[in-house]
């Protein structure tokens, strides 16, 4: 290669080099601000939580006052003693109070706060070392999960926290007829649940035929055409999102096989009319005396988020409903009109199946919710 | 006569037992044998009562634990013609403690085709290790271990093989075509490379399948200068999941070239790579949480000039990467520095993380001997670090915001009487982290090194005698409303002597102090610094191991050594605490 050759490569090398160009220039700062305390530091008002021990109800009343000597970023670090939830604030000021500690009762991390739980609040100050002060409240009138434009639960009763599977018209049906086991469960020291005190449990070998369905819980609308579970403006199944906590097993006991799949489904009402043994077949073959009601398996969607349970630990599962798929029974859930239908949801159902089948099999599960707009975001709870 | 045929009979059978032909069909065995026990001890004052701290004793938490396993990796060769072979890996493994097949396994720890298409294209298919730049596809090491003591690297070498750390490369699933085309004049030759895999371990219903094409074409005009360019694509596969909340897409594209001139005593080469990175994240469920592209370059320029008599070489690395310079391949960790411990992973009657933040992470130990502790997939994020280990360049040679200069020496080689090399970085961050009032950089400083000594060669011993030391220190410092201060020396000494034929006594030590402040950066799924941590250390810890060894032939050993690691907290004294153990290892290699 001659000299012109070489001579060209290194401009074409050099033109690369300095062709690009950095946003971050020198000069620059990238990430929050950083102040670090100097050595004479000091807290000149105390560190404290004016309204503790209550945080009273979701609003801003909850909040940390302090003044220091000088400008220091620090961060409140507050510990749920009971749920392990947890919640970062932080910022960079001289002094601390509503204006910049205001705390919404939302967490960080997987688990959720819980109501009457002693909640330890740390106060860290860069550049000093460890935690430089604590104090603790107790979290008062931490509300229930309420429905808002965009959020729902299934139904009153799918956070568990009740302790039942429901009343007054919201009740969740048990399946356990199939050889599962389907109880509400407190948590101990062993299981935290990640939303409230409560989850569901469901364990077993599937007594079905065909060895798969294990048990889970159904629920059925009111006999409503006009309402069924969904507000009705949400009917654009690319924006609804179904969302539910599952716990995979970490360490198994002897005999359970880690083949456990949980199924979310949504049934849809396609024709918008009660089922009846005259108008639909799977009633129609049924035992007399068989409850019927809006959705029919044999000619109506049923649409299903399958969980395939491989990891280990909770982990929040969201999809949207129009990655759901159709049921796979040609005779339950799989003959309807094809079409994704939200406002038309009249049954929803989760389901423990094992596959391959006759498996024990368990798997607990939390906070089964819809949510519109987006998927489920537990730090704004 | 008789003998003669016993003798023949037997070869044949050996012969049969190790290969088998035919219709001109080849299927031959290799593999690793490997049993391997484990008996461990904790101890120290973090089991104790302190009253100064409410610390209770501790009358839970495991302190004595005993471990190990029995594997048998059968490699399985099927070559039917000099064009195609089909390899697998068969382990059977048996845990201690399993008996009568209880707790047994038999799994496939490899697959992969390979072979020549029309006797000019390379190609593998299956399980595959790949790498390209250190700035494009690089799996750096966790932490400076150039002159470790033969018997620690030993042990390393176990938790390397279960992670398919060979080398800096990274084990993928996927394809890659290799080719070279040869000219008559002009220039010598061009290589191409071209490989697609699938990087991460799928998470049903969770995580995308993350993706990666790539590939590399090298122009060799002579031995005199070569050119080349570099392309890695990585992005996350958004139809594999339900829903996927985010995807990410990082492309990196770089070119690197090296000119030499030769001489009959000295060889000078003038070298050097730049690049940039392209990095976007997509919320697909809301795009308004998407964030804008991102972009930054880097160059890395050097000089070299090498004294062949002496095998002496120096060079000099000026380099830049820029603040916003994202390589998933390069800057991808392979460890888990935070994770919870194999061996004795809760401590405080099992209330606290023996290896989490609050006990300053993996131990050295860990790091040697905790083969769960490993990060096998490609990340899109920069993963947390330990700065006591390595603060300067946490990730790798591509670590972003860095300026400044690198030089050294080296001397030798392992086959000569002595082997020695020192490297100093002389760097700094080219834009502030969190210091909106002062804009302070901070300032690196490294100096590492070491050498083996094969006294056996100097003194014409048939027998081997190595000594080897290596050592580490770091300094980081910064000014500015937030000043950083932080010291740390890792040390390495290593003692191998053949006392017996094939007999070894095996002795090494390490050792690493850290003292000072830093603060360390949390990062949210978009890459982005949220918060930027306390991190103070006042630590050190000396790990220690001895043993014999017994060689059976070049990759056949046994060995016993007992080890034991301390980890001392100069201002929590009360969580000092000792693990020894005793190590019992037959590896057998054919």
């Amino acid at each position: 290669m001659n000299i012109q050759i070489k001579g060209l490569l290194v401009v074409v090398l050099l033109f690369a080099l300095f062709s690009c160009k950095r946003d971050l220039k020198e000069g620059s700062v990238m990430g929050p601000t950083n102040i670090a305390a100097s050595s004479s530091f000091a807290i000149t008002a105390p560190f404290t939580i004016p309204n503790n021990p209550a945080a009273p109800t979701l609003g801003a009343e909850f909040f940390a006052t302090a003044t220091f000597n000088e400008t220091v970023s620090w961060k409140i670090v507050l510990t749920g003693l009971t749920s392990g939830a947890t919640k970062m604030l932080q910022g960079t000021s001289s002094y601390l109070d509503p204006t910049n500690t205001a705390w919404y009762l939302n967490h960080d991390g997987l688990y959720f706060f819980e109501d009457g739980e002693n909640v330890k609040v740390d106060l860290i100050i860069t550049g000093k070392q460890g935690i430089y002060t604590s104090t603790t409240c107790t979290l008062f009138g931490v509300p229930s999960v309420a429905a808002t434009s965009t959020f729902q639960l299934v139904n009153p009763y799918s956070d568990f926290e009740s302790g039942v599977f429901g009343g007054g018209g919201a009740q969740w049906f048990q399946q356990i007829n199939v050889g599962g086991t389907v109880v509400i469960k407190a948590q101990d020291d062993k299981i935290a649940a990640p939303q409230g005190k409560y989850y569901l449990h469901i364990e077993g070998v599937s007594k079905d035929p065909n060895g798969f369905f294990v048990g889970g819980l159904q629920q059925r609308a009111a006999a409503d055409a006009s309402h069924y579970f969904l507000p009705t403006s949400w009917t654009d199944p690319e924006k609804l999102y179904v969302n539910i906590y599952i716990r995979g097993m970490d360490q198994l006991p002897q005999g359970y096989k880690p083949y456990a799949t949980l199924n979310f489904e949504c049934h849809e009402d396609d024709n918008l009319n009660a089922s009846t043994t005259s108008n639909c077949t799977y009633y129609a073959n049924k035992p007399a005396g068989t409850g019927t009601d809006h959705f029919c398996p044999s000619s109506e969607d049923a649409w299903v988020y399958a969980v395939i349970i491989r990891h280990t630990g909770w982990q929040l599962f969201s999809c949207k409903y129009s990655d759901m798929i159709q049921s796979a029974d040609i005779s339950n859930g799989g003959s309807g009109n094809r079409k994704l239908e939200p406002q038309k949801i009249c049954r929803v159902q989760l389901g423990l199946l094992s596959s391959p089948p006759f498996n024990l099999v368990e798997a607990d599960v939390d906070f089964a919710c819809f949510t519109y707009g987006a998927p489920l975001d537990p730090t704004k709870f | 006569m008789r003998t003669f045929a016993k003798k023949v009979l037997l070869l044949v059978a050996m012969t049969a037992g190790t290969m088998m032909v035919s219709n001109a069909q080849v299927v031959y065995w290799n593999g690793l044998g490997r049993a391997l026990v484990t008996g461990s001890y904790l101890g120290g004052n973090i089991l104790k009562s302190d009253s100064s701290v409410n610390q209770k004793r501790d009358t839970s938490s495991a302190r004595k634990s005993t471990d190990g396993y029995t594997i048998f990796d059968l490699g399985v060769n099927a070559q039917p013609n000099e064009v195609l072979r089909a390899s697998a890996i068969l382990r059977l493994k048996n845990s201690f403690g399993g008996f009568y097949g209880d707790g047994s396994q038999f799994i496939f720890r490899q697959l992969r085709l390979d072979g020549l298409i029309a006797k000019k294209v390379k190609y593998e298919i299956g399980d595959i290790d790949v790498g390209l730049t250190k700035y494009t596809l690089y799996n750096f090491n966790e932490i400076y271990n150039d002159y470790e003591s033969e018997i620690l690297a030993q042990r390393r070498s176990v938790v390397e093989y279960e992670n398919f750390n060979f080398g800096n490369k990274w084990r993928l699933q996927g394809a890659h075509l290799e080719s070279n085309l040869r000219f008559t004049k002009g220039i010598e030759k061009i290589g191409l490379r071209f490989f697609a895999t699938r990087n991460r371990r799928y998470t049903p219903a969770v995580t995308p399948d993350r993706y990666m094409l790539g590939g590399k074409v090298e122009v060799f005009q002579s031995r005199n200068f070569q050119i080349g360019g570099n392309y890695v694509y990585l992005y996350d596969a958004a139809g594999t999941v339900s829903s996927p909340a985010l995807t990410n897409k990082n492309n990196v594209l770089t070119g690197d070239f090296k000119a030499s001139h030769f001489t009959d005593k000295v060889d000078y080469s003038v070298y050097g790579e730049v690049g940039n990175s392209n990095n976007k994240y997509t919320n697909l469920a809301n795009d308004s949480l998407s964030r804008p592209n991102v972009h930054d370059y880097f160059y890395d320029l050097g000089a070299s000039a090498k004294y062949k008599p002496l095998l002496l070489k120096v060079f000099a690395n000026y380099r830049s990467v820029g603040a916003d310079f994202f390589s998933s391949g390069a800057q991808t960790r392979r460890t888990l520095d935070y994770t919870s411990a194999n061996l004795f992973s809760l401590v405080d009657n099992n209330t606290l993380s023996r290896t989490g933040t609050a006990m300053n992470g993996l131990t050295l130990m860990d790091y040697n001997t905790d083969q769960n502790a490993r990060n096998l997939n490609l990340q899109n994020v920069l993963m947390a670090y330990n700065p006591a280990y390595n603060n300067i360049t946490p990730y790798g040679q591509a670590t972003a915001n860095r300026k400044g200069v690198t030089f050294g020496a080296s001397i030798g080689n392992e086959e000569k009487v002595i082997k020695a090399d020192v490297v100093a970085d002389l760097l700094s961050e080219i834009v502030s982290v969190g210091d909106t009032a002062t804009k302070a950089l901070r300032k690196f400083t490294g100096v590492k090194g070491g050498f083996m000594f094969n006294a056996h060669k100097l003194l014409r011993f048939e027998k081997s005698l190595v000594l080897t030391m290596g050592g580490r220190y770091e300094s980081t410092q910064r000014s500015g409303s937030t000043p950083i201060s932080l010291q740390s020396t890792l040390i390495d000494l290593g003692l191998t002597v053949e006392i017996v034929k094939q007999l070894d006594l095996i002795g090494g030590l390490k050792t690493i102090s850290a003292k000072g402040n830093e603060y360390i950066n949390s990062r949210n799924q978009y890459n982005e610094i949220i918060a930027i941590n306390n991190f103070n250390l006042n630590q050190s810890q000396l790990m220690y191991s001895y043993g014999v060894r017994y060689r059976f032939s070049k990759n056949t050993y046994f060995t016993v050594n007992g080890i034991t690691q301390q980890v001392k907290f100069q201002d929590t004294a009360y969580r000092n605490y000792k693990i020894s153990q005793i190590f019992f290892n037959y590896t057998m290699v054919f």
